[in-house]
């Protein structure tokens, strides 16, 4: 449930494509991306023969991305469907006797009804749609018995008639500044999986916030539980668990910021995810006994921000994933936590499903290959790639990419990754592009990424530091950045600058520096900040500390990385805010500025991008403000989510010649 | 058609102006609520026959259940009689002009949901209207030619990437535009079409645009091909204020322009063509006070102006054959009538007795009769003519007999003092309906926005429902009201907020001398302007017991950022600097509640539309988490609407329920 400013840069990774083909030299084109075929959520069968995973293509035509859940054998690679002819299949998850497999899906015909849970028997026949939803599950899982299914959806609203008659005020809370309704709780409801009626466990003004588990028993499920539908108060979520008999709710043991629990082979013990106690954007595995007690930190050496926790054969050890320096990757602990990295070679990812032999199954992409499905058997040297949609996108020339690590000036190692102009030639001197990841609770990785390889096919290097508040060096170096939310990782960039201008490759005359959401906050920092960026592209950026506290979604965010108080009632830290806030600055920009937000982003607040260029634009330098018109904090549609990427490549080819 | 609408003013929200209703069922003994109000019917743009004979005028009644006003036309004798109903089953009905002989009304509507405003004509010998035009941007504000054969209109431009943009390629950028904005401003051009549906013509391009919003105020010389109308430099709706008058001759294309740059509202030419009346900001901005100025037509010199009425102008139009002026102005706390010779001199107010003249008329061009919304204090507005300046008006319609009839209404009165800088200032004081003399009673203070508008005495849905529920309501005419005249509106520049909000505890100062206010039990509430003179005097006084703060301008920084009037409106008030400056910034801050909010103890209500544009939310959500946070009371209603108040039925009467709950809760 960690909240962070997206790490959207990473996420540009758009998707992939088809069969292979022979290589070309040709650097890539933004045409070529739409052939990408977006391989995800792979989940192993529980006898680790099968692994289901989530294929999603663009629709250009239409604007949108089509999904579908195809099945690929483990020993043989061979694929074949599991959905077909539905548009938006997606969450696949084998029953516990690896039977059958439920999946959300929106009935045929009708786009505008609710997502519902189906499940599909791998005996033969047509998937069953087994709930009737207004609004679609939100979360949903499996009994230990294969016989019920768990699932979260939002309530009605309890003024639905007054809505209905057009009598729709509504009381604000803790929400962000463009909602038109006020937020209805997600409630907990079981069904039977062979269908039939669905029975509603839990009710009231709070709210089933997902990591639905159900105890070994079957007689109680496990969930995150918020205190009030209102997204701003993120971190107040707790563990509860329920009695499906009685439907009474009990706190469940677990400390603040604790994820979905995960049950031990033999029932004994469970792990999840919880706050770092060091640092709240760090999170941190621990296990402990069934019903919650004798909890332990089990990533105390590994310190890294991890993704989740699987128990192993045997429940002698824990699969978990996690960023480290520029790379994703899997790790096993051992009960007493000691780390053995799974050898991935140049494959990243730090997220994996486990059979009960132990084989895995995950996601992987390299430097040059976008993600393709793999697996890895218990102990085995290497993993093996099972898909190979994204041959024709890989065989572009692409520019190289190897991680730079310096020295920043409170004595952290900071790294980031410094790509090579594609067909780059060795010893001449190229324009450079700072692309600053988001979060910041995020890394950059040498991974392929998209927008990399369009700047880096245009001939410039792009340089994507990790800031302090990365999270791929651990807690400490996560929690550096608090309170300094800007200017701590405004000063790592610049001396991460500087130590890739020291390589004597960079044509200094021609730097532009960009990013989105807590990068576009960089971006507009380092332009207020220093004159020698030739140009700039600040997308969704955090220009003002007090209206985006004021305004987003994640109001918990300056609770977390700034301090506890209000700016409001406290003069001095509605001071450090301003100091912290590029807006406070914007009179000083010398430099050509694209800023580009879509029009309703409740995360980083829209009205941040129009105070940053009506300051620019006062002071005389050339500015320009591109709204995108839609809501959210990135366009996910494919039309306008690469119209942002034409944009932001487009805008460095005019700037920086 | 003449209005100007002021953008920040009241009129898209104030209870003044709205619309009343037919009556619903009988009820002496029940007392006035808002629900009440829901058959008033609203009448408006009364169109006279050129001949003077009958009235056109536009009514709509509300519907609850489809939650929308449906209007039609209307025709009335001027010699009295019942209405008759033009209009079947049309939506959007507006703007009806007879055709100069006097045999056709042409209007604007909407032909299926969703759809832009097309032009239709009704021949007055009967028969179904004829769309005129199919024009794919709409028609906005349109002409008749002086020969009746067609048209002159405004059409928004289509983006020039239209197709892409259905395709989802539709990012966009922006300069001017406020906030919300989701599609790049287009300019509105001039088209021209037969009075048959054929030859429609675009006669502009290019970026200049008629006024985005509002009249374009076309106007024909008799020669039938010069036309002049307002013009703004290009389709951003902010730049209206840049507005100036176009001469263009519609045969070879050419545009002179006399008074091409020079900032106005509104032009009409005199019935012979030689002179031009415009309406022009006395002080270079739209903003503040306008006059009427009186200017030869082929070289803009002046020949007169209408300054000596010394009122912000509303409609104006040339009278008496064309020898004299007819302007309508707020005074005092009425909206009268003045005549002015077209040669100057001395303004004349014009006796009407006790009907107070609307700001929305027409001039019969053959008998000089005057139809106009009349108001007067104990029913909502009616069709008036005035056959004759110096006779008595007529009520012609007679929309809202029953309801106006079925409640006893709180009395109404004018309260005057003096402001710390020694202006004469004063404001509407209205009564409980069942007030009993010497007893004391709670009061609320409703102030208007603008701050350029008025309060007046006329009928009001929410200043009666609050008196029904046994408050007395204080509406304050501030500085920067356009009631007084020029000196007392422009006292406001340099003060926006900290002036207008000691004239008001000074007003309240005088309400308390009557002794018949609880002052244990007084709250303050104000939408825009208002809300804005909300946040700011619970940031300065603990009198109140609970406020109401409305769409209220809590941060002129961010209301210069971010608001469709951006960043000049601000800067007319604020004068002299950038809010992009640091002295700037300090000068924005000094006059904006935000500054003050941690000092709010008063219980306070905010409510603001989601999706308003003038007075951005935005501002609102930093005033709720700034009270919140110091421990004050304070809640947050948001109505899921575009606008700068709901213009829908349910909507509308939803915000006053929850205005006046709040006071219901706190001071009974």
């Amino acid at each position: 449930m960690r909240r962070t400013l997206a790490a959207l840069v990473a996420v540009l990774a758009l998707a992939l494509a088809a069969n292979a083909a022979a290589p070309v030299t040709r650097p890539l084109a933004l045409s070529d991306l739409r052939g990408l075929v977006n391989v995800g959520d792979a989940q192993i069968a529980p006898d680790g023969k099968t692994v289901a995973v989530t294929l999603r293509r663009a629709d250009y035509e239409k604007d949108t991305t089509r999904s579908e859940i195809v099945l690929v054998d483990v020993a043989s690679g061979a694929v074949r469907p599991l959905t077909r002819d539905r548009d938006d299949a997606s969450r696949p998850r084998w029953s516990p006797d690896g039977s059958r497999i439920a999946f959300v899906a929106t009935p045929n015909g009708d786009e505008k009804a609710a997502q519902q849970v189906y499940v599909v028997s791998l005996g033969g026949g047509d998937a069953q749609r087994l709930t009737e939803t207004k609004k679609g599950p939100s979360d949903f899982a499996w009994s230990p018995n294969d016989r019920e299914i768990a699932y979260t959806t939002p309530d009605e609203a309890p003024n639905a008639k007054a809505i209905e008659a057009h009598d729709d005020g509504f009381m604000v809370g803790e929400n962000a500044w463009n909602v038109r309704a006020e937020p209805v709780p997600n409630h907990l409801w079981t069904i039977p999986a062979n269908g039939g009626i669905a029975k509603r466990i839990t009710s009231g003004t709070w709210s089933v916030e997902g990591g639905l588990t159900f105890a070994p028993d079957g007689r109680s499920v496990l969930f995150g539980r918020a205190p009030d539908a209102f997204t701003g108060r993120y971190r107040l979520r707790t563990l509860a668990r329920v009695d499906l008999g009685s439907r009474v709710v009990r706190p469940f043991v677990a400390p603040r910021g604790a994820g979905r629990v995960v049950f031990s082979h033999d029932g004994k013990h469970i792990a999840y995810t919880m706050e770092d106690p060091a640092s709240a954007s760090q999170n941190d595995l621990a296990i402990a006994n069934a019903d919650g007690s004798h909890a332990r930190i089990l990533t105390a050496k590994l310190d890294r921000n991890v993704r989740f926790g699987a128990f192993g054969p045997g429940d002698t050890s824990v699969l978990t994933g996690a960023p480290t320096e520029t790379h994703n990757r899997l790790f096993k602990l051992a009960l007493d936590g000691a780390v053995t990295p799974v050898p991935l070679g140049d494959v990243e990812s730090s997220s994996a499903t486990m059979a009960q032999n132990g084989t895995i199954a995950f996601v992987g992409a390299t430097h040059t290959h976008p993600g393709e499905l793999f697996v890895m058997a218990a102990n085995a040297k290497a993993p093996r790639r099972l898909t190979n949609y994204n041959a024709p996108v890989a065989n572009h020339a692409m520019g190289a990419a190897r991680t730079i690590a310096w020295k920043d000036a409170d004595g952290y190692t900071v790294d980031g990754v410094l790509t090579e102009p594609a067909n780059y030639r060795k010893g001449t001197k190229a324009p450079l592009v700072l692309v600053i990841h988001g979060g910041p609770t995020a890394t950059s990785t040498v991974a392929f990424s998209s927008l990399t390889q369009l700047m880096a096919a245009r001939g410039w290097f792009v340089f994507e530091p990790n800031y302090r508040g990365s999270d791929n060096m651990g807690a400490k170096f996560a929690q550096a950045t608090i309170p300094r939310i800007t200017s701590a990782p405004g000063e790592d960039c610049m001396s991460g600058l500087a130590a890739v201008l020291k390589l004597g490759v960079i044509d200094e005359t021609r730097i532009g520096v960009s990013g989105w959401s807590e990068g576009g906050l960089m971006t507009s920092w380092l332009i207020t900040h220093d004159t020698r960026w030739k140009s700039a592209m600040s997308g969704a950026a955090v220009n003002d500390w007090l209206g985006y506290a004021t305004l987003t979604d994640a109001r918990d965010f300056t609770n977390v990385f700034i301090s506890e108080k209000s700016p409001w009632t406290d003069p001095k830290l509605r001071a450090f805010y301003e100091a912290e806030s590029p807006l406070t600055y914007a009179s000083r920009v010398k430099t050509r500025t694209l800023i580009m937000t879509d029009a309703g982003d409740q995360r980083v607040p829209e009205p941040l991008a129009y105070e940053f260029y009506h300051e620019i634009r006062a002071v005389g330098t050339p500015v320009e403000l591109a709204i995108i018109p839609v809501n959210g904090h990135f366009p996910t549609d494919p039309i306008r989510s690469e119209e942002v990427s034409r944009r932001w490549v487009e805008w460095f080819a005019k700037t920086l010649p | 058609m003449r209005r100007f609408v002021h953008p920040f003013g009241p009129a898209t929200w104030a209870g003044v102006a709205i619309a009343i209703c037919s009556l619903a069922s009988r009820a002496d003994a029940e007392s006035f609520a808002l629900e009440s109000a829901r058959g008033v019917v609203t009448v408006r743009q009364p169109a006279i026959a050129p001949d003077g004979s009958r009235i056109a005028y536009v009514r709509s009644r509300q519907d609850f259940k489809t939650n929308v006003s449906h209007a039609e036309l209307a025709l009335i004798d001027v010699t009295g009689g019942m209405p008759r109903t033009l209009t079947r089953e049309r939506d959007g009905v507006s703007g009806p002009r007879w055709a100069p002989a006097g045999d056709r009304i042409a209007f604007t509507a909407i032909p299926a949901k969703g759809k832009p405003p097309q032009l239709y004509v009704l021949r007055m010998d009967g028969g179904d209207a004829q769309k005129i035009t199919s024009v794919p941007g709409g028609v906005g504000d349109f002409a008749w030619r002086p020969d009746g054969s067609g048209f002159v209109f405004g059409s928004l431009d289509e983006r020039p990437d239209a197709k892409a943009a259905e395709k989802h390629n539709d990012v966009f950028e922006v300069t001017d535009e406020h906030f919300l904005t989701r599609e790049p401003s287009m300019p509105v051009q001039l088209w021209t079409v037969d009075a048959d549906g054929n030859g429609a013509k675009k006669l502009t391009s290019g970026k200049a645009s008629l006024p985005r919003e509002g009249s374009a105020s076309m106007t024909f010389a008799p020669d039938g091909t010069t036309l002049a109308y307002m013009q703004q430099p290009d389709g951003v709706f902010a730049h209206f204020t840049k507005s100036s008058v176009v001469v263009r001759n519609l045969t070879t294309g050419a545009e002179s322009s006399p008074l091409a740059g020079k900032p106005a509202s509104v032009v009409v030419y005199s019935p012979d063509g030689t002179l031009m009346a415009v309406q022009e900001p006395r002080h270079g901005s739209v903003y503040l006070q306008s006059d009427v100025v009186v200017r030869d037509a082929a070289t803009g010199a002046v020949k007169a102006d209408a300054k000596s009425v010394d009122r912000n102008v509303h409609w104006f139009a040339f009278a008496d054959g064309g020898k004299s002026l007819a302007i309508a102005t707020p005074d005092g706390v009425r909206n009268v009538l003045w005549t002015i010779p077209v040669t100057g001199g001395a303004a004349r107010k014009v006796d009407l007795g006790d009907v107070d003249f609307g700001p929305d008329a027409s001039v019969s061009a053959k008998t000089g009769a005057i139809a106009f919304v009349g108001q007067s204090p104990s029913r909502p507005p009616e069709i008036y003519v005035l056959p004759q300046i110096g006779k008595p008006p007529v009520r012609l319609s007679d929309e809202n007999a029953t309801f106006a009839k079925a409640y006893t209404w709180g009395k109404s009165e004018r309260i005057d003092w003096k402001t710390d800088d020694g202006m004469d200032a004063c404001g509407v004081l209205t009564y409980p309906p069942d007030y009993v003399a010497r007893k004391q009673y709670p009061l609320v203070l409703v102030i208007h926005g603008g701050p350029v508008s008025t309060s007046t005495q006329n009928w009001s849905l929410q200043a009666q429902a609050m008196a029904a529920h046994g408050f007395l309501v204080f509406q304050p005419n501030y500085r920067g009201s356009d009631d007084m005249g020029d000196a007392y509106l422009q006292a406001i520049v340099g003060h926006v907020t900290s002036g207008p909000a000691r004239d008001n505890m000074l007003g309240l100062a005088a309400v308390e001398k009557l002794g018949i206010v609880d002052q244990k039990r007084m709250g303050v509430s104000g939408w825009s302007g208002g809300g804005l003179q909300t946040s700011w005097i619970v940031g300065h006084t603990n009198v109140f017991k609970a406020a109401v703060s409305g769409a209220a301008v809590n941060d002129w920084y961010e209301q210069a950022v971010l608001a469709d009037i951006n960043e000049e409106f601000a800067q007319t008030f604020i004068p002299g600097v950038s809010p992009f400056t640091p002295s700037g910034r300090a000068a924005y801050r000094a006059e904006s509640p935000i500054t003050f909010a941690n000092d709010v103890v008063t219980p306070t209500l905010i409510l603001s539309d989601t999706g308003d544009q003038r007075v951005p939310i935005t501002q609102s959500y930093a005033f709720y988490h700034a009270l919140k946070a110091r421990g004050t009371h304070v809640e947050f209603e948001a109505w899921p609407r575009a606008g700068h108040f709901p213009t829908d039925p349910v909507g509308r009467e939803s915000v006053y329920r929850a205005w006046m709950g709040w006071f219901d809760r706190w001071l009974k």
